[in-house]
């Protein structure tokens, strides 16, 4: 006889093993949703770095491509620098509060049929179905001793799982680089180590999180159902099971046209199609729970059985809690759209639509041509042959089009100035200076500026950039040009 | 910038900012490089020949020399007194007077063969031009009356025997660059100073 409670096993275990979760297939309207859903995020996903854009013969032709190699960010005809990149940084706040305006108004919408490990799971339970059957025969193969047919089919779906994680992580690679161009040299061998390293972790990340972890990473794993707890509130849409209506359950048909006479029996047949299908496992009947992503299926399930036993849908369905409350009472619920703009979505809307407006005047307001002009300090004046005086100054010019620009570098409010660089002769009276700019780049030029010695100690001038051809906008840089000191009154003779 | 230029100013700061400071702009007795006048040519070529050969120096027979006599004995303090007053008028210092015209004639006689019949100097010999703003000692009648007197005998060490010679190109690259850099007349000196602009 052995003594089975000693006081390490009576200790609490913590972690709970993962109970394994077998979705059936399911048809329906929302189904069909996920379907044309998954279709259109995977082809973004998969053809947005493929997709084209010519801007000229000085800039790549892809039309997102993130290159860090040259700190560049091209989004169609968008192009981002370095010092632009609080247009990103608006872009990820305009996502933040495009997830608060979903939730408050459809729940967990992007859980349910967006979020990227929803689709892939969603796919890789499909391949799952497509290779071991429905949930039955995976229930059966689960449970079967290893054989020739299960070593084929679990090797089969991995394999295919394998193809379509590495698919993935290879897509990713291609929104840093050339798509075509990496595409070759990966495969044959000639891309840079993190090429393969990226892809190495994502095709780990997908094989592991759509083939095995799958819920758990929305359960254990997730900060945002969390933050969703506190974004949703009574106005936001749930799957919910509508109780007053299901209970109490009665189980099967027969039994419940035989006894409905004698007591009070609810819609529910208690027939699990809506644990059946739940990718996450979880029974909806229970209430609105952290494990439910909103994805619906649950619904489609349900309204299907409801038409086989001959009642109205929608015993499972899309309801806000208030509603329900409504409902219980034998009120009629508000319409949808009164439930989904409502001040709070409002507000979110609000804010949303004026971040990307603002950015969007900003986009169309920004100077391609930018100047930046800087006195040099040391020295701070340098007394010439004629007896004038010369500041030096290092001139930054930033030509952010793709093609090379003729600007001309002007300076104004500086009486007597003669401008010129290391390229261009010194000419009496000659204030502005031609300069030639790269495409897409930075020249560094230095900028002589003589005037005479007679002035003001510290005298304040503009020099401005101007694009030589067209109306493009330009650029104007206040800047001091500094005289010794004294100099006003060193007339006569100083004996 | 070139890469020369970013070299040369390495290099400059090594090497040249104990006499020409760190912003070249040089002090009393050692000149400012920044600036437009050059006692011996401010082409790469010629700021190559001096940075190797160096000023004045001893025991070397390539290097830059320029002999100002001592006139102290020569002439008499009067008379140097006078040459003071017309090298300040013919530099726009002061007004031509009766002193200044008795200092012409001693001009004539004892400076104009270095300086120029103008006083505009030359650069074979190093002779400054007298009539510009630009003084590297100091264009009062004080420091003036002391440099005819004593002479000046300013030395730049040779630094072809220090520095390699690829060192002293681009310190003469980063002189050049400072904004009194001339003209090159040899043709394979062009290609150097024209190093493209990254």
């Amino acid at each position: 006889m052995s003594q089975s409670n000693s006081p390490v096993e009576d200790a609490p275990y913590l972690y709970e093993k993962r109970k394994a979760v077998y979705p059936k297939a399911v048809d329906g309207t929302f189904r069909r949703l996920k379907w044309a859903i998954m279709l259109v995020t995977l082809a973004i996903y998969y053809v947005t770095p493929w997709l084209r854009w010519d801007r000229g013969p000085y800039a790549p032709d892809q039309a997102v491509l993130v290159d860090m190699a040259h700190r560049r960010f091209y989004m169609f005809s968008i192009e981002i620098w370095p010092h632009e990149f609080y247009y990103v940084a608006g872009l990820l706040v305009m996502a933040g509060i495009g997830l608060f305006l979903v939730t408050s108004a459809v729940g967990r919408a992007w859980c349910g049929y967006a979020c990227p490990q929803t689709v892939w799971t969603d796919l890789f339970q499909h391949v799952e179905r497509w290779i071991d059957g429905d949930r039955n025969a995976q229930l059966r193969l689960d449970k079967a001793p290893w054989g020739l047919t299960k070593i084929f089919r679990r090797f089969s779906k991995w394999a295919i799982w394998l193809v379509i994680a590495v698919s993935t992580g290879g897509a990713w690679i291609f929104y840093f680089a050339d798509a075509p161009t990496l595409a070759r040299d990966f495969l044959t061998g000639q891309a840079p180590a993190i090429a393969y390293s990226t892809v190495g972790v994502l095709t780990a990340t997908t094989f592991i999180f759509g083939g095995f972890m799958r819920e758990q990473v929305c359960i254990y794993m997730c900060p945002w159902p969390r933050i969703q707890t506190a974004m949703l509130d009574e106005k936001s849409l749930l799957v919910t099971y509508k109780d007053w209506r299901g209970e109490p359950r009665t189980h099967g048909l027969k039994k419940a046209a035989d006894e409905g006479a004698a007591l009070k029996t609810g819609d529910c047949i208690d027939c699990l199609q809506c644990v059946s299908v739940c990718p996450t496992g979880i029974d909806i009947r229970e209430g609105p729970q952290i494990g439910c992503i909103t994805c619906a299926l649950c619904i489609d399930a349900c309204d299907t059985v409801m038409a086989q036993i001959g009642k109205p849908r929608g015993l499972i369905d899309y309801c806000t809690l208030d509603d329900a409350d409504i409902e219980k009472a034998g009120g009629q619920s508000a319409p949808l759209l009164k439930t989904i703009f409502r001040p709070r979505t409002l507000i979110y809307l609000g804010i949303w639509t004026s971040i990307g407006v603002a950015m969007l005047f900003a986009l169309g307001q920004r100077t391609r041509l930018d100047l930046n002009v800087q006195h040099d300090r040391n020295p701070v004046f340098v007394q010439l042959s004629d007896g004038s005086i010369r500041n030096n100054y290092m001139v930054k010019v930033r030509n952010m089009e793709t093609r090379p620009r003729d600007v001309e570098l002007v300076v104004t409010g500086l009486p007597g100035a003669v401008v010129w660089t290391a390229d261009t002769d010194r000419v009496e009276g000659r204030s502005r200076v031609d300069l030639r700019v790269a495409p897409d780049s930075i020249r560094k030029v230095r900028l002589f500026v003589a005037a005479p010695a007679k002035g003001e100690e510290h005298s304040e001038f503009k020099v401005t950039v101007k694009a030589k051809s067209g109306h493009e906008k330009g650029d104007t840089d206040e800047v001091v040009f500094e005289r010794p000191e004294g100099l006003d009154d060193d007339e006569g003779d100083r004996e | 910038m070139s890469a020369a230029v970013e070299g040369g100013k390495a290099a400059f700061k090594v090497n040249c900012v104990q006499c020409h400071g760190s912003g070249a702009a040089g002090s009393i007795g050692y000149p400012n490089l920044n600036d437009d006048d050059w006692l011996w040519g401010g082409d790469m070529k010629a700021l190559d020949y001096t940075l190797t050969h160096g000023i004045r120096n001893p025991d070397h027979p390539a290097t830059r020399v320029s002999q100002m006599p001592a006139f102290d004995g020569v002439l008499t303090p009067a008379e140097i007194a006078a040459v003071v007053a017309h090298v300040r008028t013919i530099s726009g210092q002061r007004k031509a007077d009766g002193l200044a015209q008795q200092g012409a004639a001693l001009f004539a006689t004892n400076c104009a063969l270095c300086h120029g019949p103008a006083g505009k100097g030359l650069r074979s010999v190093g002779a400054p031009n007298l009539t510009d703003g630009i003084w590297l000692y100091g264009g009062d009648a004080v420091t003036l009356t002391q440099t005819i007197r004593m002479s000046r005998q300013g030395v730049m060490p040779r630094w072809g025997q220090k520095l390699d010679a690829t060192t002293i190109k681009m310190l003469a690259a980063y002189v050049h660059s400072l904004g009194g850099g001339e003209a090159t007349p040899a043709p394979q000196e062009v290609a150097v100073s024209n190093v493209p602009i990254k």
